[in-house]
């Protein structure tokens, strides 16, 4: 393979869920850092998009006059529509009218400011601004995240109020979301969550400032006294290098590998802070360097479930008519969107990997094509009725007329090593022999499609 | 998820307290990996008051108006409690004195969420909300060199918390028809017995798990096969019945599994609870009676301790469904041949002192796991659980 090809290989495979079949031919006659350009210029286009995303769940007027524990249980009933934001972003990750590379980064943030809510109007609020700041200012970011309704209820800051404090957010917003563990004290969490009091949501997922809970007064957040708020205290955590340090790191174990190259990440770290916190500074310095496109580095990350569901959904042509099927797949595969396992996030790399995810990945594609009951149980319902439920049989639609189209001209052997170039990102030692029992020969379209099926099914394929 | 209150309320126990433990060797028993521990877990939060019934309690009776149970409904075992008579094997292996019922079991801060809940007894950490990893899987990672990848297995297609380690999983035992479909899946064997080890540290590990995965199938068949005896014993016609007749057919074919971990689906009884919480414990009684003359019957009951939970109890009183609500505090079963302390360990639920009409719990359920990781499977809870926890004395 050439080297333009395997540079831009690597970088849909990590940054972008994949090559369609589109991606793959226009990757034969483009720089890598003309990729990368393309992408980023097509930003504010996709974000124009993401303004009218806002409000895609809002619920029925009437139903906000509910208490929320009233709601609660009206949502949990309408399984379709309790699951519907998770629907749709998925199909936008793979969607090619789509930025993938916008998605795949939304993903991360996703990840990092990690929140559970089941409620469907505040999960899309919550994407609209972790996509509008994916690759803006991460300031902004942390000041709209902590504005946030779902992020409000999830860590309990409803209940931080002025004399009775709640510490969740601010312990939070310090350990995870931006400076890290080690760098600050218990007093600086107890005098951060002071200046956090009063910061509120309604049930419509609109944030207030609740003036009467706000403890008005004086408060010492790392050796700076004053009458802080929230924002304050968000901007003396940034004002410090440590937390662009902490996110760089963060970024490069996500997106480059688990192994840390210190130099690298300190000088990123750098350039980061120096711009303010530009997200965009930060992801074009590091999928523009040459460093990123190593040998080293490629096929080292173990697709986490959602890029490999998004993957194959894009790779194949698919399309779920049934949101329960997709979500079927994400329990079964251990990542649900919208249900961190906690406020840390997932923990990604191996611990994807036991001997049923692994069983259940291997044998995704085969039953994908071939619409097979994959037949397991997951444990996401402790209802044994849901558990028994019909939704693993999947509704899904595949259209691979144009990757046929593509291969149909061409020699069997020149076929293999383009499939293994487009869908791998680790070599492998087996030749187009290997595969010859499993191929079906009745036609040529079968044949094609039966060698994809082949190479997505490989342990090679769950890298990226 | 108030993490900070959580942390504090569960150093109970004070250093004092567990360093003569760790420090009397005599106190542990030869390590045996002849002795088989199996974990059931009630999902969905099973209602301990109508499982353990207060039947001498007013508080009981009217919270409860339309499904508390009758004279006729319960099993008694003294003036203040009764065995819900659904339970009518377990009634009889307690006279056998092969059960101890732990009541008021939970943990500080409770959480109302299946799942969080379900993280927090699995993981058994104070830090629950940040552990990828659960009690058993710190268990395996810790006495597991050279473990067997079926060392502990969880009967269901997909791994729970509990059996997660960072170098060490559960493998999951689904139905009979999936490990033939691992084993059959040619071009996979092909791909594991053509696989040459490389320095690609990933393609590695999952062509490693591949092998494992294709190893435990095959082990697991032969084993399962292995016994070609007609069992006597009755299993319930239910999954769950299916999955014990397993573990009882894998310990008496002497599989190298030392750990089993099982669950039971269908105790989230908001609406019209009666009928469907004794249905699902008579599936449950009947399934653990089963296995429990099995054993006894092949000699292997001496060598097996069971130990039964659920994620939280319910609430006090019934809701206007017919049903509970999610509550807090629960009872736990551990069954036995060999159970040092037998019968009824504490007092029944305090129906009186309630925060916001729920029970508050009296025992962490952390000093039942420090018991069966130092009395059962010979470990020191060190590593395991972090805090140290007085052991309940039971096994």
């Amino acid at each position: 393979m050439n080297k333009r090809l395997q540079d831009n290989s690597h970088f849909y495979q990590r940054c972008a869920f994949g090559m369609s079949m589109a991606e793959w031919r226009q990757a034969h006659d483009r720089e890598v850092v003309d990729t990368v350009k393309y992408y980023f210029d097509d930003i504010e286009k996709q974000l124009l998009k993401n303004e009218t995303s806002k409000s895609d769940f809002d619920l029925d007027e009437d139903m906000y006059a509910m208490s929320r524990k009233e709601l609660k249980k009206e949502i949990r009933e309408d399984k379709k529509l309790l699951h519907a934001p998770m629907f749709n972003w998925v199909k936008q990750m793979s969607d090619p009218d789509r930025n993938p590379v916008l998605e795949r980064i939304t993903l991360f943030w996703h990840g990092h400011f990690a929140c559970q809510t089941i409620f469907p109007h505040l999960k899309s609020r919550q994407l609209y601004t972790l996509r509008r700041y994916a690759l803006g200012s991460f300031r902004s970011m942390v000041k709209a995240i902590s504005r946030d309704s779902a992020m409000l209820l999830f860590l309990n800051n409803q209940q931080n109020r002025k004399g009775h404090p709640n510490e969740n957010y601010a312990r939070e917003l310090m350990e995870l979301f931006t400076i890290g563990k080690g760098n600050y004290t218990e007093e600086d969490v107890k005098e951060a969550a002071r200046a956090f009091t009063g910061w509120q949501s309604n049930l419509k997922g609109e944030f207030f400032f609740n003036e009467k809970q706000h403890d008005e007064g004086i408060k010492t957040f790392m050796n700076i006294t004053n009458n802080h708020n929230g924002d304050d205290i968000i901007d003396i955590l940034l004002n410090k290098k440590e937390t662009a340090t902490h996110i760089t790191r963060k970024v490069w174990r996500h997106f480059v590998s688990e192994q840390e190259d210190e130099l690298l990440i300190q000088s990123l770290a750098k350039k980061y802070f120096d711009s303010d916190y530009d997200n965009q500074v930060l992801f074009k310095e590091i999928f523009t360097s040459e460093w990123f496109y190593d040998k080293k580095y490629q096929g080292k990350r173990i697709k986490s479930p959602i890029e490999l569901i998004a993957g194959i959904m894009k790779t194949m042509n698919i399309d779920f008519y049934d949101n329960l099927g997709l979500l079927f797949l994400q329990h079964a595969l251990g990542q649900v969107l919208f249900f961190p396992p906690n406020v840390a996030g997932w923990k990604e790399g191996k611990s994807w990997i036991n001997s049923a995810t692994l069983n259940f990945r291997l044998n995704l594609v085969q039953a994908l094509l071939q619409k097979e009951d994959l037949d397991i149980h997951t444990k996401d319902e402790f209802e044994a009725l849901d558990r028994n439920a019909a939704f693993r049989n999947f509704k899904v639609d595949i259209n691979t007329d144009t990757m046929t189209q593509y291969f149909l001209k061409k020699e069997n052997d020149e076929i293999f090593s383009e499939m293994k170039s487009w869908l791998l990102s680790v070599p492998i030692s087996q030749e187009i022999s290997f595969f010859q029992t499993y191929l079906l020969k009745k036609d040529k379209q079968e044949f094609i499609k039966s060698m994809m099926i082949r190479f997505m099914s490989m342990p090679e394929y769950q890298l990226c | 998820m108030n993490r900070r209150q959580f942390l504090k309320n569960t150093t109970l126990a004070t250093t004092a307290l567990w360093l003569p433990q760790f420090l009397h060797a005599s106190d542990l028993r030869p390590s045996s990996t002849h002795r088989k521990l199996i974990i059931i877990q009630l999902n969905g939060g099973n209602d301990g008051l109508n499982t353990i019934v207060p039947h001498y309690n007013d508080i009981y009776y009217r919270e409860r108006n339309t499904f508390a149970l009758r004279d006729e409904e319960i099993l008694k075992i003294n003036d203040e409690v009764a065995f819900n008579a659904s339970l009518k094997g377990l009634r009889s292996l307690y006279d056998r004195g092969f059960v101890s019922i732990v009541q008021n079991v939970g943990y500080p801060n409770p959480d109302r969420s299946h799942f969080i809940s379900s993280d927090i007894w699995h993981s058994a950490s104070r830090e629950s909300s940040r552990m990828h990893t659960g009690w058993i899987g710190r268990y395996l990672d810790s006495q597991c060199q050279s473990c067997e990848p079926y060392a502990c297995l969880e009967l269901d297609d997909t791994i729970s918390l509990a059996v997660k380690g960072e170098k060490h999983t559960a493998f999951a035992l689904g139905k009979e028809a999936s490990l033939r479909k691992i084993n059959q899946n040619l071009f996979l064997t092909q791909l594991d017995s053509t696989h040459q080890t490389g320095s690609h540290e990933e393609v590695e590990y999952l062509y490693k798990t591949l092998a494992d995965t294709k190893l435990s199938a095959n082990y697991l068949l032969e084993k399962m096969n292995q016994s070609a005896t007609e069992m006597s014993t009755l299993y319930p016609q239910h999954e769950f019945g299916r999955d014990l007749k397993t573990i009882a057919t894998l310990i008496q074919s002497d599989a190298n599994t030392q750990i089993y971990y099982a669950s039971l689906s269908g105790f989230d009884t908001h609406v019209f609870q009666k009928g469907q919480q004794n249905r699902m414990l008579q599936i449950y009684d009947s399934a653990v009676s089963a296995l429990a003359e099995d054993l006894v019957k092949s000699g292997h009951w001496q060598d097996t301790l069971i130990f039964t939970f659920s994620e939280f109890g319910r609430r006090v009183a019934q809701n206007k469904s017919q049903g509970t609500d999610h509550g807090t505090a629960n009872c736990c079963f551990l069954l036995g041949g060999k159970l040092k302390q037998s019968g009824l360990y504490n007092a029944s639920p305090d129906l009186q002192n309630l925060i916001d009409g729920d029970l508050q719990y009296e025992l962490d359920f952390r000093h039942i796991y420090a018991d069966i990781l130092e009395s059962w499977l010979s470990t020191t809870q060190h590593n395991i659980l972090f805090d140290a926890y007085e052991k309940t004395q039971i096994i």
